[in-house]
Formats: C-alpha cells, structure tokens, sequence
C-alpha cells in the first residue's frame, strides 16, 4: 500500500505527497517541486484515514493535524523533491517500491492514481483512479538533459500534482504526477495556458528517486535537515 | 565579502542528486553561462506542463537568488553579516553545510525552503570555482536569466 497525504505550503493545501521511505526515525515524502516555489512553511497533512484508502473518509473536516517539513533533496529537471518530516514515524509503515528503470512500465499497462484531487480548494479526499499509460515521454530541456516521464490516461486537477502513480498490479511506485498537457507555443493568460488537456496527464518517472534518496541522506546524516 | 576557497566541485555535487549532479558538472565543464543554466533549473519544474497546483513556482526565483549569493560574497552587506562571520567555520566542516547554510539565509531573505534553493546554489558556487571570485560576481551582476520557450 502506498501511502499518500496532502501537503501544505503557507498554511494552503497545494497537492500531495507520497511516503517514500524513514530515515533518522522520521518519514520520507516524495512530491512535485514546483509546489514548493514560495514556500517557507511546509507541512505534510494527516487526515484521519491515514493514507489508508481501505478506510472511509469522513468530510468535511473541521481541522486536520499535520507535521512540519523541510526539503531534503531536489532535482529542478526531474521536478522532484524529498521532504523530511520533524515529528518521529510510529509503527512500521509501508514503504512502495520504486520503478527500477524509466521502461519499467509499457504502454498500455494499468496504472492507479493516488492523491488529493482539489487540495487547493480544502478537499482531504483522497481517490483512487485507474487509469493507462498512454506514451512514454523525453522531455528535452537542453542538450543533454532528459527527463522520463509517463505520459497517463488519468484527468487531472488542481491539487493532482504530487501524487502517486502506482503499477495496479504490482503496488510499484512508477511515478509522481506533475500536470496536464500544456504544449509550449499555446496562448496564455497570464501563466494559465488556455490550450491544456486535462486528461494528457503527465508524470515523472519515479526511478530517479532512488538517486533522490540517496542525496537526501547525505543531507540528512550531515545534520543539515 | 565571503570567500569560496575551501570548497571543492566534488563536494559541492555529493549532496546532489547523483545525475543531477553530473548534469550540473558536463554543464560546468563545458563552461556554460551562469543564466543559461540558472533559468534552466527555475524554468524545468513547469516546463510543458499546466500546473496542478497552485502555481506557486516562479522563474523570477533565480535573479533573485543571483543578487542575494551577491550581496553575501561580494560585498559587506550587513544583512549578511552574522553568516558571514560563521562561513569560515561551515566551510571546515563541510561544504554541504556551507550550502545550506547560505541557502538558508537566502530562502529566510526571498520566502523559499533552502532545499529548492541549494541546487542553484550549488551552481553559483561551481561557477565561482571555475571563474574566481571576481568573475562570480561580475557574473552575479550581469542581467537577468535568457528567455526559455515557454510552457
């Protein structure tokens, strides 16, 4: 089981974050980096279903607690970060396996999304969508930088991004969810693109967190978190 | 002003992501410009996409982490004063702390976690490295990041 919260900026819900792994005692979340552009103040969210999607989920919810966090580790092209939460984890949670090799997952395997679909506008539901791989992608951001990503059947929304993209067969963690479709030349209003697609969802490959971890306990060991 | 000697590209790149990393070193190497690079790792994040947050992200970040590391390690600014007095001692115990710390006081100065800041950081101290210290800042001081294609 993959366990997926919401994550905060400035006291704002913003999206989600995936529990990835314990390090000195205190949980690991992998999410989307562009959610944290502002923001000093960020917090993993604990609903009272704990990420346990077998749990109902009461709503509305009056106040929901939450642990502080700090960035461990981020990767600006893979749009990736690892936060380490202040507060000790209890009990044994369940760690996902990450995708091994960008090729992990083929086109046309069955995928499920994991996440807090309307974060930014209070929602602490969490869902779980089916979904398929539809393209495997390279995104080209200069000579010799490419980012893999999985390119999904899956409508996203306000609040998708940092969520989970897991085999549903296998329960690996193939991805973290970055947005819609947005080609470059579209016109824009603002920063809004007015040519977005939301159901060509877009996710970077998780095998770079394996790398991503491995920084961030360097970080963490150097007493830097 | 603050002073980079001490600080080695191995270390610098040993809390980075290893790839990552290595991307930031071919670029480094290659001798790429300091705003070339510094708008790709501020633009990346949201490139191609619609973003599914609130949007929080902005390519504005990097002008103004340029002229923040400028303040600390080209001139006497006193805003800068107290990390500037425990530089020295950081860069001895290491020079990931020495990154923290300064992107620390950073992200204190713009709002911004240290952590989404310590890879352009990190950048901005291997092309101090490279160029020297009169260089960086002359580097520092030069105009805001190129226009990427948008999206």
């Amino acid at each position: 089981m993959t366990i997926v919260l919401p994550l905060a900026t400035n006291e704002r819900l913003v999206g989600s974050a995936i529990l990835v792994g314990v390090e000195a005692n205190r949980p690991l979340f992998a999410t989307a980096l562009h959610l944290l552009g502002d923001s000093k103040d960020i917090r993993v969210a604990i609903p009272p279903h704990g990420g346990n999607l077998g749990q109902p989920q009461p709503y509305p919810l009056p106040q929901v607690s939450a642990t502080a966090a700090t960035v461990v580790a981020a990767d600006p092209f893979s749009d990736i970060a690892i936060l380490h939460g202040t507060e000790t984890v209890g009990g044994n949670p369940t760690i996902p396996k990450f995708a091994a090799s960008p090729r992990s997952l083929g086109v046309g395997s069955e995928i499920v999304v994991l996440g807090y679909p309307f974060a930014p506008i209070g929602s602490f539901l969490e869902t779980w969508t089916p979904g398929w791989v539809t393209a495997l992608a390279i995104r080209r951001l200069a000579p010799g930088v490419e980012v893999d990503e999985l390119v999904l059947s899956n409508v996203s929304h306000p609040g998708s991004s940092g969520s989970a993209v897991v085999g549903k067969a296998d329960g690996v963690l193939y991805g973290i969810l970055r947005g819609a479709l947005a080609p470059p030349e579209v016109l824009k209003i603002g920063d809004i693109p007015i040519a977005t697609d939301t159901s060509v969802t877009f996710a970077s490959s998780a095998h770079v967190l394996t790398e991503l971890m491995a920084s961030a306990k360097v970080r963490i060991a150097e007493g830097s978190s | 002003m603050s002073d980079i000697t001490g600080i080695t590209r191995d270390a610098l790149v040993a809390t980075l992501p290893l790839t990552f990393g290595q991307r930031l070193l071919a670029f480094d190497s290659a001798s790429t410009d300091i705003n070339v690079v510094g708008a790709l790792l501020v633009a990346s994040p949201t490139s191609s996409i619609a973003l599914k947050g609130p949007g929080r992200w902005t390519t504005a970040l990097w002008d103004g982490v340029k002229a923040e590391a400028r303040k600390f390690l080209c001139t006497e600014s006193e805003e800068y004063a107290d990390l500037r007095s425990e530089w020295a001692g950081l860069k001895e115990k290491g020079s990931g702390l020495a990154v923290s710390a300064l992107s620390g006081a950073i992200g204190a100065k713009l709002g911004v976690a240290a952590g989404v800041l310590s890879p352009m950081v990190i950048w901005i101290l291997l092309v101090g490295l490279r160029v020297g210290k009169n260089g960086l800042c002359t580097a520092l001081s030069s105009g805001s990041a190129p226009t990427l294609p948008s999206g």
